[in-house]
């Protein structure tokens, strides 16, 4: 948790038979953080890197294109776990090609039916379009449209209701006449032009005999329009048929298209194991880093899998960085800290070996965050929100951390809330460290350390300093491990760098507690601060010579005349002691907007009690200074909220990390089952 | 008059924001990947686009979808008039023109079609769109006018009138829309002349630069169509050519009518006057003259979009560009899908977006 996970590498040679088993067996195992054969600077221009299976290609754009018809299905199609078809094998690529374009075809043959019905019901809309233009005109005025036809004549009034049903199905409106005459019936049908002949066409085989136009009063209208209407529910109906034989299709295939989903996943992950092989004419070479806890369980797998015929060795990273190979780093922590490893990812991977800064994160977001939104009340209610937000992100199996990131915060604001006695801006309860609300308002505090703004502005510098302190032990620490003791000793952010701080700290309290009158003695000023200074001055000169010393000397360093090269000592050192005067200053006074914005969220609830007050001089139950108040906490919770947790965020990475994190890892990312 | 910032600062930043959320070139590669239409549909998802696959998959029907394109196009200028002041507001609205010109000659193409030329429009009368333009008119009583004289009326109130009232009678006569669509073109570029001028100093020679662009574009276009379906005579096309002072001018365009491939002099001609056109057409395969020469000119009006983008934030640059760019990726979006539905091959499709 404190270091990052120790790694180690794995070197194993198998037989060229065995190499779909141990893939199959690594994908497994999942703890594969494989290495391109051309990484190795020893072997790597020897040997060939395994050829890249074709039908890998293939698989992995079935495996899109299966994604592609789930992401279609209207419900949530469960996929089964891939890794139980880690080693089954999968059916041929024209299978399930064939499989898909016949999937495919299905849901065209649906979308072609909607489309049939679609363009019913805008030829409908358009008959009713042209209906209503011309409502008041009857059918000469019909005769003129460009685009409807009116037929009038008679039926045998036998073959009415056949009339009807064949009809029913086209985009056609009939006003049938009053009555039945001599067995016949008169209709007018109102139709497209295009569809004209197909119409009569079908009348026709009923008796059909056109006769002069009557003339179609309103009433007749209402009806068509009334016919039209029923015809347009008719074909709406259908088409939610078609949406059901579109869910039909994916209920009765879709678990059968999650299934080969399945298996091409893990086909495709076996696959990108054995790509990363490299091979000679009999045996296959894998090279990876794994986690050092899990090289027993790596190396039983690979000799299960490869009968004992395998030959295995694990290298140390020492060894490893030698062939030019860098670690990855990953970084473990508990669950509840994961909201703080996501902080630190985002700023960047630590290096193989270096401290893991999460849990130091975590206690100095949430402390400043605490300093900056010190209510209990508001806390709870952030608490509130951010359960309500992480049970939903779990509901939608998306990102938790958000929402624990909130929680977590409620719970500092409620803490310090506490220990400032604030509840919703009220001082309902005592505070069981400082009354912040009375300090920022003015009122007299006589007891306690914490009088003033002033006091209130010092703990923040201090805090400020025992972060940043924090920072220089964890980067010492760091390059200690590293064994990189010139800079441990003599860099800036090394120990000559911390002594400096540490004397400016001291130098800088004692002239505050002589009234800003007096300064430490002269000669404890030049051995506080003037001694480190020029050790700073040592560090250039010393790191040439231990380069030269190792040969591994800059090339811009190796033509450098003297003269030249102690300009640049001079220079670095001169650089050196800006960055070490003024950026642990600016660093360590940074922290006092820690300080601004309890002060803000003070301020901000003091405005808004006053404007309440305003309203309601009387202090009797208002309903107007209530709704303020209310408006005013949720002001407050939203923007303090979101200034407080910007703030801590940039306190951590801009003013912490920036004195031992170094973000330049890779992270490490085994070919595993479980990823998406 | 306000300054840049005050003008520019909002919409700018508003329209840069919506550059952002353009499909990426992935998103349209995985669509031109797609084995089927349906499946083409999937990596518009999470886009302004995702609406496409929603109508699609409701009816079924392609045109109902690509009718919500052009109508996408239409309401982002609308959005933007709403959101500017003037001067910039009349620059907008004289912009919008050109989709609301596009609209309004397919209006009178159906109608043409159905009382000119007898043929049936009822299929293709559905999916024209009905929605909020600039000046209003009833497509409805357009499409049933028994005549050009309620045609005419029916533009009484937009600034159509004159040029429909104008040009109408003689092109139901020739028979052919040509010289009515070319009027409705110039009408629409002196508009956005007359809207330029009002723009601030810094503004107008970017906008007339933009201007210059599309009116050459408009004109080599002109001159493959005349040349190709029309087979006119150099002396018969000036009437047909837009005039615009910093365009290519009708001089250098009739000496390359007279050209054997249009294309390939037009390429050379736009080439002197826009410089990296050159590496555009060295791409192009100049057998396919046409496409490849819309290919070209598409991409150079982009060339032009993405300079503006880098140019001054506080510009008319920005606003232009994005209209640029936003009907490049409807046309983009529409090649795509019509393709699927026609099945062309997925290098077809590339040749063509």
């Amino acid at each position: 948790m404190i270091f990052t996970v120790p790694m180690k590498l794995l070197y194993a040679a198998i037989l060229a038979k065995d190499v779909q088993t141990v893939s199959d067996e690594l994908l497994k195992l999942g703890v594969l953080d494989a290495v391109s054969v051309r990484e190795l600077s020893e072997i790597g221009t020897k040997l060939k890197a395994q050829e890249q299976d074709p039908e890998l290609d293939t698989i992995k754009e079935l495996r899109r294109r299966v994604e592609g018809f789930l992401q279609l299905a209207p419900m949530r199609i469960a996929r089964p776990d891939p890794s139980v078809y880690v080693g089954t094998p999968v059916p041929s690529s024209k299978d399930i090609e064939k499989q898909f374009d016949t999937f495919a075809s299905q849901i065209t043959g649906i979308r072609e039916r909607q489309k049939e019905i679609q363009e019913q019901i805008l030829k409908l809309d358009e008959i009713r379009r042209q209906i209503e233009l011309y409502k008041a005109g009857g059918t000469e005025i019909f005769a003129n449209s460009a685009f409807l036809t009116v037929k009038s004549g008679t039926v045998n009034e036998s073959s009415w209701t056949a009339v009807e049903k064949a009809l029913s199905s086209l985009p056609v409106v009939i006003i049938p006449g009053e009555q039945a005459l001599n067995n016949t019936r008169f209709i007018v049908v109102v139709m497209l032009k295009r569809d004209e002949s197909r119409v009569i066409a079908l009348l026709q085989k009923y008796g059909w005999s056109e006769q002069i136009k009557q003339a179609i009063d309103t009433t007749a209208t209402a009806n068509s329009l009334a016919d039209l209407e029923n015809k347009r529910k008719k074909l709406t109906a259908t088409l939610d048929e078609c949406a059901q034989s579109f869910n039909r299709l994916f209920e009765d295939h879709g678990s059968e298209l999650a299934e080969i989903w399945s298996k091409l996943r893990a086909a495709e992950l076996s696959g990108a194991i054995r790509s990363s092989f490299a091979k000679t004419a009999s045996t296959a070479l894998i090279t990876g880093w794994i986690p050092e806890k899990d090289m027993d369980r790596v190396e039983k797998g690979i000799r299960t899998a490869s009968n004992n015929c395998c030959y295995i060795e694990w290298l140390t990273v020492e060894d490893a960085e030698k062939q030019g190979l860098k670690p990855p780093t990953e970084i473990k922590n508990p669950h509840v800290l994961a909201p703080f490893q996501t902080l630190v990812t985002n700023y960047g991977v630590p290096q193989y070996g270096a401290i893991d800064p999460t849990a130091f994160v975590a206690i100095s977001y949430l402390t400043m965050f605490g300093l900056m939104f010190g209510d209990a009340g508001h806390g709870l209610v952030l608490c509130i929100a951010g359960l309500l937000w992480f049970l939903r992100s779990k509901k939608n199996n998306s990102s938790t951390t958000l929402g624990l990131l909130i929680v977590y915060c409620g719970i500092s604001a409620i803490i310090s809330g506490l220990l400032f006695g604030s509840i919703f801006g009220y001082a309902l309860l005592p505070p069981l460290w400082f009354p912040y609300h009375r300090i920022i308002n003015g009122e007299p505090v006589t007891v306690g350390g914490v009088r003033s703004v002033y006091d209130i502005l010092g703990i923040t510098i201090k805090f400020g300093m025992i972060v940043l302190g924090t920072g220089l032990i964890l980067n010492w620490i760091n390059l200690a491990r590293k064994k990189n003791w010139i800079t441990l000793v003599f860099d800036k952010a090394g120990l000559v760098g911390g002594w400096i701080y540490a004397a400016g700290a001291w130098v800088a309290f004692y002239f505050v507690n002589h009234n800003y009158k007096a300064l430490p003695p002269v000669s404890s000023l030049l051995f506080l601060l003037i001694v480190p200074t020029c050790l700073l001055a040592l560090k250039a000169p010393l790191e040439h010579i231990a380069e030269k010393k190792h040969g591994s000397q800059h090339a811009s360093h190796v033509h450098e005349s003297r003269a030249m090269r102690y300009m640049n000592y001079f220079m670095e050192w001169i650089v050196s002691i800006l960055e070490v005067y003024s950026g642990y200053l600016a660093n360590t006074l940074s922290f006092m907007r820690v300080a601004g914005l309890g002060i803000a969220h003070v301020s901000l609830m003091t405005a808004f009690f006053q404007i309440a007050n305003m309203v309601n001089p009387t202090h009797g139950f208002s309903i107007v200074s209530l709704i303020i108040l209310i408006v005013g906490n949720v002001l407050v919770i939203a923007l303090e909220g979101l200034s407080a947790g910007i703030q801590s965020l940039r306190l951590n990475y801009y003013e912490f990390f920036s004195k031992y994190f170094n973000g330049t890892g890779r992270a490490y990312s085994p070919i595993t089952i479980k990823a998406k | 008059m306000k300054s840049s910032l005050e003008l520019y600062s909002y919409i700018n930043a508003k329209l840069k924001t919506r550059l952002d959320l353009f499909i990426k070139k992935e998103n349209l590669n995985n669509a031109i990947q797609a084995k089927t239409l349906i499946e083409s549909f999937l990596p518009l998802r999470s886009t302004p686009f995702e609406i496409l696959e929603k109508i699609y998959s409701s009816t079924g029907d392609l045109k109902m979808a690509e009718a919500e394109l052009f109508a996408m196009e239409l309401n982002a200028y609308l959005e933007v008039i709403s959101l500017v002041e003037e001067p910039l507001t009349s620059f907008v609205r004289a912009l919008a023109r050109g989709p609301e010109i596009e609209h309004v000659k397919n209006t009178i193409r159906l109608w043409f079609d159905a009382h000119v030329r007898g043929r049936s429009i009822d299929d293709r009368t559905v999916y024209c769109y009905r929605g909020p333009t600039i000046d209003s008119f009833n497509i409805n009583k357009i499409l049933s006018a028994n005549n050009t004289d309620e045609v005419i009326q029916e533009f009484l109130n937009t600034s159509y009138f004159a040029v429909i009232k104008e040009c109408l009678p003689n092109v139901v006569k020739l028979g052919t829309l040509f010289e009515l669509e070319t009027a409705l073109d110039k009408l629409y570029y002196a508009l956005l002349e007359q809207a330029c001028k009002n723009l601030p100093r810094s503004d107008i020679s970017i906008a007339q630069k933009f201007i210059a662009l599309d009116v050459d574009i408009e004109n080599i276009a002109s001159l493959v169509r005349l040349n190709t379906f029309l087979g006119l005579c150099n002396t018969d096309i000036e009437k047909y050519l837009i005039q615009y002072e910093d365009a290519v001018s009708v001089k250098s365009l009739k000496t390359l009518y007279a050209s054997e491939n249009i294309p390939a002099a037009a390429l050379v001609l736009l080439g002197k006057k826009y410089a990296g056109l050159a590496s555009l057409w060295s791409r192009g395969d100049l057998s396919s003259k046409l496409a490849t020469l819309e290919r070209v000119l598409r991409e150079m009006r982009n060339m032009e979009a993405r300079k503006l983008l880098a140019g001054n934030p506080f510009s008319i640059g920005i606003i232009i560009a994005y209209f640029i760019l936003l009907g490049d990726e409807i046309v983009s979006v529409r090649t795509i899908l019509n393709a699927k539905y026609y099945g062309l091959s997925e290098e077809r499709i590339r040749s063509i977006v």
